[in-house]
């Protein structure tokens, strides 16, 4: 397994031999983008994008140009209404050290619409929803008494909100379903950002939020509750915000916390993050720190988390590099601390299709755990995952 | 047009600086933690179990609702779970008995049974301190 993956990060490194640099939106200082929302029609980026970000994938991104527009240009739909898909299918292969050896698994990701009608010159609501994927069976062979599935259809809508934006650039304010922006707004939806941070798939809060984007700067401030209708994510409600500066042409640096109050518990984050070109090695390095100190109850904790990734852009439509990603339960106990390194390739060969294989190891900080018999356990022998998905985006 | 070559030096210093930060360890060999349920479930179990796909309420995978402190206690303590090879149902932890509660085994995938969680190990001091909370007794303070 490891070998495989190692094989894959080496074809990787051949590839990504430098020839010429090309734009792509995720990193904006690499094409001269100054906003995430210049190609996105979310003020903080992600999701549906606008007229800007299909010109930028039909003719900047891809290996081979093509049309960008919605079902490659076949259809436009009126000025008022927006629409997009997103399919994904995957393969991983993972391996945490059990007898039986890796697992590996072929299933759909996600499949949604994602639809915008705006509401005159101010006003829009989106709607993302469709066919969320599951790799793990849900058993029904369980007790009478335990709790029952309460989202047991795989339809979900993860987003859906209603904004007043004048305008792309000043203030803005929405509320709906949607992740509160948070620190670095990375493409994928790694485990750094899942567990560590508490930005899990389909978890998206409920929430009041609103800001102010500038070129040279943005800010945003979330109110957030649970999500009530399909419970999935964390129970918790609070406060989030975020403050993004950049620096010259290719860096930025920001700031963003986090306070999340649910039952016996208050958990805070507080953090920076870092973001830079480097326009002659075509290279971007992003850095990011959280501190989370948290009251569980009677007890003060306070965990770390933090993520440093390099990209470098070799050719058009090819994105590769590798990351590591640092956790820590507790910071007074050594123990409760992992590391993970891995590394991440990314292809568009063509508008509208994208190609990951990404690689990641987990090492523990502590290894074989004594059992209550005083008995050494089974070394912890950390992880490693391949993840290998294809991305369809109309 | 700002002066890139004036502000990248401060980047690359902020760089060096959290790096190291993100790479190092730090932290005592001895676990001071109380291995108490209300620190257990909210610090370790619902950041790491209790995710959309699994044992959040609104999928409970295999019957187990990981998503508060009160649910995952209950799941984990008097509810049953389906074990393999037609044994008997019983819940995934016995009380003062840390070598016969499968959610240890799974924690640690010994006795051949599947790791959990199945993308992502917790880190050994945390397995610890549950197999200590198993051994006082499991209860819900």
């Amino acid at each position: 397994m490891r070998k495989l993956v190692l094989a894959i990060m080496l074809v990787a490194g051949v590839v990504a031999a430098p020839r010429l640099a090309q734009a792509y939106p995720q990193w904006q200082f690499s094409s001269g983008t100054a906003r995430c929302n210049q190609c996105h029609f979310a003020p903080a980026g992600g999701g549906l994008i606008n007229g800007y970000g299909r010109d930028q994938s039909g003719e900047d991104l891809s290996t081979w140009d093509g049309n960008g527009g919605f079902l490659f240009g076949l259809y436009e739909p009126p000025k008022w209404l927006a629409l997009g898909y997103d399919g994904r299918g995957a393969f991983t292969s993972s391996d945490v050290g059990e007898a039986r050896g890796a697992h590996r698994a072929v299933f759909p990701m996600q499949a949604d619409l994602m639809v915008r009608v705006a509401m005159g010159e101010s006003w829009s609501l989106g709607v993302t929803g469709g066919f969320r994927g599951q790799v793990r069976a849900v058993s029904s062979n369980v007790g009478s008494n335990n709790p029952k599935p309460t989202a047991v259809d795989r339809l979900i809508s993860r987003e859906h909100y209603l904004m007043w934006r004048p305008a792309a650039i000043g203030p803005y304010v929405r509320a709906g379903r949607f992740f509160a922006p948070y620190g670095l707004r990375l493409a994928e939806h790694i485990l750094y950002v899942r567990r560590d941070l508490g930005f899990g798939l389909l978890e998206e809060s409920y929430n009041v939020s609103g800001g102010i984007v500038k070129n040279e700067w943005e800010f945003h401030v979330t109110a957030f509750g649970p999500d009530f209708l399909r419970q999935m994510g964390g129970r918790d409600a609070g406060l989030a915000g975020m403050f993004e500066k950049k620096l010259g042409d290719a860096s930025a640096l920001g700031l963003q916390t986090r306070i999340g109050v649910v039952d016996k518990t208050q958990k805070y984050a507080f953090g920076g993050f870092g973001k830079t070109y480097f326009e002659k090695a075509k290279t971007l390095l992003q850095a990011e720190v959280n501190v989370i100190p948290a009251k569980f109850g009677t007890t003060n904790s306070t965990g770390v988390a933090g993520y440093l990734g390099a990209t470098v852009l070799p050719i058009k439509g090819i994105m590769v590099g590798p990351f590591v990603e640092r956790r820590q339960t507790d910071i007074k106990v050594k123990g409760t601390g992992t590391n993970a390194w891995g590394a991440q390739l990314n292809w568009f060969p063509y508008p509208h299709l994208e190609l990951v294989v990404m690689g990641r190891f987990q090492t523990p900080a502590a290894e074989n755990p004594v059992t209550s018999s005083g008995a050494a356990a089974a070394s912890d022998p950390g992880g490693s995952m391949l993840l290998v998905f294809m991305h369809l985006y109309l | 047009m700002h002066n890139v070559a004036v502000v990248t030096p401060r980047l690359r210093l902020w760089f060096l600086l959290v790096a190291p930060a993100v790479l190092l360890g730090c932290g005592s060999d001895t676990d001071g933690r109380p291995a108490v349920w209300t620190y257990v479930s909210p610090a370790i179990i619902q950041p790491n179990c209790a995710t959309s796909s699994c044992h959040s309420q609104g999928v409970a995978a295999a019957g187990l609702d990981l998503s508060s402190i009160d649910k995952g206690h209950t799941s984990l303590t008097t509810l049953t779970v389906t074990r393999p090879t037609g044994q008997r149902p019983r819940p995934m932890v016995l009380p003062g008995n840390p070598d016969e509660s499968r959610m240890l085994h799974m924690l640690r995938a010994t006795g051949g049974v599947r790791r959990m969680p199945p993308d992502r190990p917790l880190a050994a001091a945390d397995i610890d301190l549950i197999e200590e909370w198993i051994l006082n007794g499991a209860t819900k303070d």
